[in-house]
């Protein structure tokens, strides 16, 4: 009865581009920077770093002043640079993935719409449903910029407040995101249901179970440790939401296109 | 309804315009012309300044007073005591008041000739498949009154509550000395961290008035009354904007400080960075939220681009060194084309008189000053020492090679500022003759002055011509026909165009020779120097 239509198939096969597993690995470079920065303020306030001697390293061509405050600060800009890019990454995907799902609703919901008969009332009484949801998810939603969270991150100690938030957003967001996606897909199920076509996987046991608040109070009390757990908890938590768009997408288009092979059987 | 709901919701996302932003700039690469023109207004104000001390030097030590005036130059009250003398003051004062004028009305009209070949650029580039340099050239001359009075209201409006502020203080410091005049300076200091405060409120409000003379065809206070009703339907965007803006400037500055502590000079980089990557995407970026923001434009569609990171590493390095190749070809044909003679000689003349006047002053009284404050012949800045060679000649290069962007491109500024600049290359140069024997000069020179020099008189000749080109313009009109050196069938437009076009080309091809003269300079230079008896 729906066809699934150009947009949407190609909207499905860009989940490639935004749900990408990233590694863990690069969880060092919080760790890397979080040591850097306090062993410089360890030693700042013990007075030790006042007592390490500043020499002149010959090289080729000149020399390099050797200054432990400089270096020390150096180096931990380049490990708070690799946490920035991680943030960036995990904020864009979570933005990708989220603008991604709202152009797939929106097309579906669409595409619904304008193949529907007025009085087709077991159709049109799910689709007003899901026409409510889609739009909470869209009340409920806020991209958050990645490039700015990035760089407010990168700012020395600071930055590290600034992971917090932006910690408690992206986790408080995917909650939100995913329980508006559930209920938008059991509507979107009915819809298919109610018109005669296949029904898609709805995913009922799984909503994730961490405390945001938790976390941030963790993160807080333990000056910055807890948020490198949380900053895991949020590379690693998304694989398992993706792993279930990479079940139900497939379907979802099926779903579309067997229909539209029906009517054109019919 | 699906898609009225997202009508009723439209959503201006920072990331996705600045990403797009991005690949504008990579794919027209031409959209940093207008930055590359901000930098040559800063030569164009520089140069009215050199011409004024130039000036007043030259007439000074013509009139035999230059000694006189620079041993008074070091006392206390220095500029009062100049000031109350009416053979100083007869020369200071005219060449000050000239000066501070065509600096001011330089920097209001150039910016309004390049914001708005800027801000049109990018309006352009992102909806069209090619821009081209007559492109630039056109927004600026169709709508430079128009972004003058904006950028003289927008700048008053953003700015006059700090002008107030610190003349409010200047005001109440003379009467600082009675307990209500100290209480009154106290209130005024108050009043700057006010003004300063409101100020930068302002600033978010009026940050749109640029791109609003392109994108709406308005000027003045509309152009600021639709900024201000733009930032503040979308503040959580405007504020990324700016935020972002500051934080990148204030990283630069942050990685600079440090790394020049350990004797790694990067400001220059810090500078490239900026003016040939960050202000053009960040520009566009803020001419695009505008642009969006607008009621009747429909949200920006959902799509993806490549990685930028991946790009910036793997293939930007290639296309640039395509560009620089292409340019270094361009300048070979420039430098040796008969037709350019006139504008070489030009360019040589310029920094021959330079040398001639900065000897003429050196012996006439600069020497005397310079060496009775501290100046020790044959004795070479110490600062050598303390940094990783290498890394100076990387910093020296790219700052030879910005200036030299600036000198070619100030040159539309009808060709005088490029010869000023040059002029001024030779006055420097001239001073230091009289400073120490000629083998000890040429070895201090001569070692990268042999590829710097020209190169930069070479880029001078370019501006030269560029002002030409300008000239013809001026005086024929957009379709005036008839050219003395690209032949009857073009207008001056287009001579302006493909001069401005050749113009950017040789001051980008220029990069290699002012790396190797940048290296040559921080790295074999000071050994050569040793060799003839200069230490550090």
């Amino acid at each position: 009865m729906f066809d699934p239509g150009e947009r949407l198939s190609k909207l499905v096969q860009m989940r490639a581009s935004t749900d990408i597993r990233l590694g863990t690995g690069w969880i060092f470079s919080a760790i890397a920077s979080y040591v850097l920065w306090t062993t410089l303020a360890a030693l700042f306030l013990t007075g030790l770093l006042q007592r390490i001697p500043s020499f002149t390293i010959p090289v080729i061509l000149g020399s390099i002043f050797f200054d432990a405050t400089t270096l020390l600060s150096l180096l931990g800009i380049c490990a708070s640079t690799g946490l920035a890019y991680l943030v960036f990454r995990v904020v864009d995907r979570q933005n990708k993935h989220a603008l991604r799902i709202r152009e797939i609703f929106s097309e579906s919901l669409r595409r619904i719409e304008s193949e529907t008969r007025p009085g087709q009332l077991n159709v049109l009484l799910p689709l007003n449903s899901a026409e409510q949801d889609f739009s909470a998810l869209l009340q409920n939603t806020h991209e958050r910029s990645a490039i700015l969270w990035a760089m407010l991150v990168l700012i020395p100690y600071l930055g590290w407040l600034f992971l917090i938030i932006t910690l408690y957003h992206l986790s408080e967001e995917s909650t939100v995101h995913e329980r508006m996606e559930r209920l938008l897909l059991e509507d979107l199920d009915r819809i298919l249901g109610a018109a005669g076509s296949q029904r898609i996987p709805v995913e009922t046991h799984y909503l994730p179970s961490r405390s945001s608040t938790g976390f941030l109070l963790a993160s807080l009390f333990t000056i910055g440790i807890g948020s490198i757990f949380w900053l895991y908890e949020m590379i690693s938590s998304p694989n398992r939401h993706f792993g279930y768009h990479s079940d139900f997408e497939p379907n979802l288009l099926a779903a579309f296109a067997r229909s539209q092979v029906a009517r054109s059987g019919t | 309804m699906a898609s009225t709901t997202l009508a009723g919701l439209k959503k201006i996302f920072f990331d996705s315009i600045f990403e797009r932003s991005y690949w504008t700039w990579r794919k027209h690469p031409l959209i940093v012309v207008p930055s590359m023109l901000g930098t040559a207004i800063s030569v164009i104000e520089q140069s009215i300044v050199t011409l004024g001390v130039m000036l007043l030097l030259i007439s000074l030590s013509t009139r035999g007073l230059l000694t006189g005036f620079l041993s008074q130059l070091n006392q206390q009250g220095a500029g009062f005591n100049l000031l109350q003398n009416s053979s100083y003051a007869s020369l200071i004062i005219p060449i000050v008041i000239l000066s501070i004028i065509g600096v001011v009305l330089t920097a209001i009209i150039g910016a309004g000739f390049v914001y708005s070949s800027e801000y049109g650029i990018y309006l352009e580039a992102w909806s069209r498949d090619k821009v081209s340099m007559g492109s630039i050239v056109h927004h600026g001359a169709r709508r430079w009154k128009a972004m003058t009075w904006t950028f003289f209201l927008s700048n008053l409006i953003t700015w006059g509550p700090l002008a107030l502020g610190f003349l409010l203080f200047l005001l109440a410091a003379p009467n600082a000395t009675s307990f209500t005049g100290f209480a009154a300076l106290a209130g005024s200091s108050v009043l700057i961290y006010l003004g300063l405060g409101i100020s930068l409120f302002l600033s978010l409000f009026t940050i749109y008035s640029y791109p609003a003379v392109m994108v709406d065809n308005v000027s003045g206070l509309q152009a600021i009354r639709k900024s201000f009703g733009v930032t503040g339907r979308n503040l959580g965007t405007t504020l990324s904007y700016s935020l972002v803006r500051i934080l990148f400037q204030l990283m630069l500055t942050l990685v600079v400080f440090l790394a020049g502590n350990i004797g790694l000079p990067l400001s220059s980089l810090s500078m490239a960075i900026l003016s040939l990557l960050l202000t053009p995407i960040l520009h566009s970026t803020k001419t695009m939220i505008y642009y969006y923001a607008k009621p009747d434009v429909p949200e920006m569609p959902f799509e993806l681009s490549n990685p930028i990171w991946y790009d910036i590493t793997k293939r930007l390095p290639r296309a640039a060194w395509l560009k620089i190749r292409a340019g270094l070809s361009e300048a070979a044909r420039f430098a040796a084309s008969p037709r350019n003679l006139p504008f070489h000689l030009l360019s040589l003349l310029a920094f021959g008189t330079g040398v001639l006047l900065g000897d003429y002053v050196s012996v006439n009284g600069v020497k005397s000053y310079l060496v009775n404050n501290g100046y020790v012949p044959g004795q070479g800045n110490p600062l050598l020492n303390q940094v990783f060679g290498p890394s100076l000649g990387a910093d020296i290069f790219l700052n030879n090679w910005l200036v030299s962007i600036a000198t070619g491109l100030a040159g539309l500024g009808f060709g005088w500022p490029s010869f000023l600049t040059i002029m001024f290359n030779g006055f420097i140069l001239g001073v230091l003759v009289p400073l120490s024997t000629l083998t000890m000069l040429l070895a201090a020179i001569l070692p990268h002055g042999i590829i710097e020099i020209p190169s930069f008189i070479l880029a001078g000749s370019m501006g030269i011509k560029l002002g030409y080109a300008g000239l013809g313009r001026l005086f024929r009109g957009p379709t005036g026909e008839g050219d003395l050196i690209v032949g009857t069938s073009s207008n001056s437009d287009d001579y302006l165009s493909r001069t401005l076009r050749q113009t950017v080309y040789v001051v980008v091809g220029l990069a290699p020779l002012f790396l190797i003269a940048g290296l040559i300079e921080a790295d074999v230079t000071p050994i050569i120097m040793r060799m003839f008896g200069w230490t550090f």
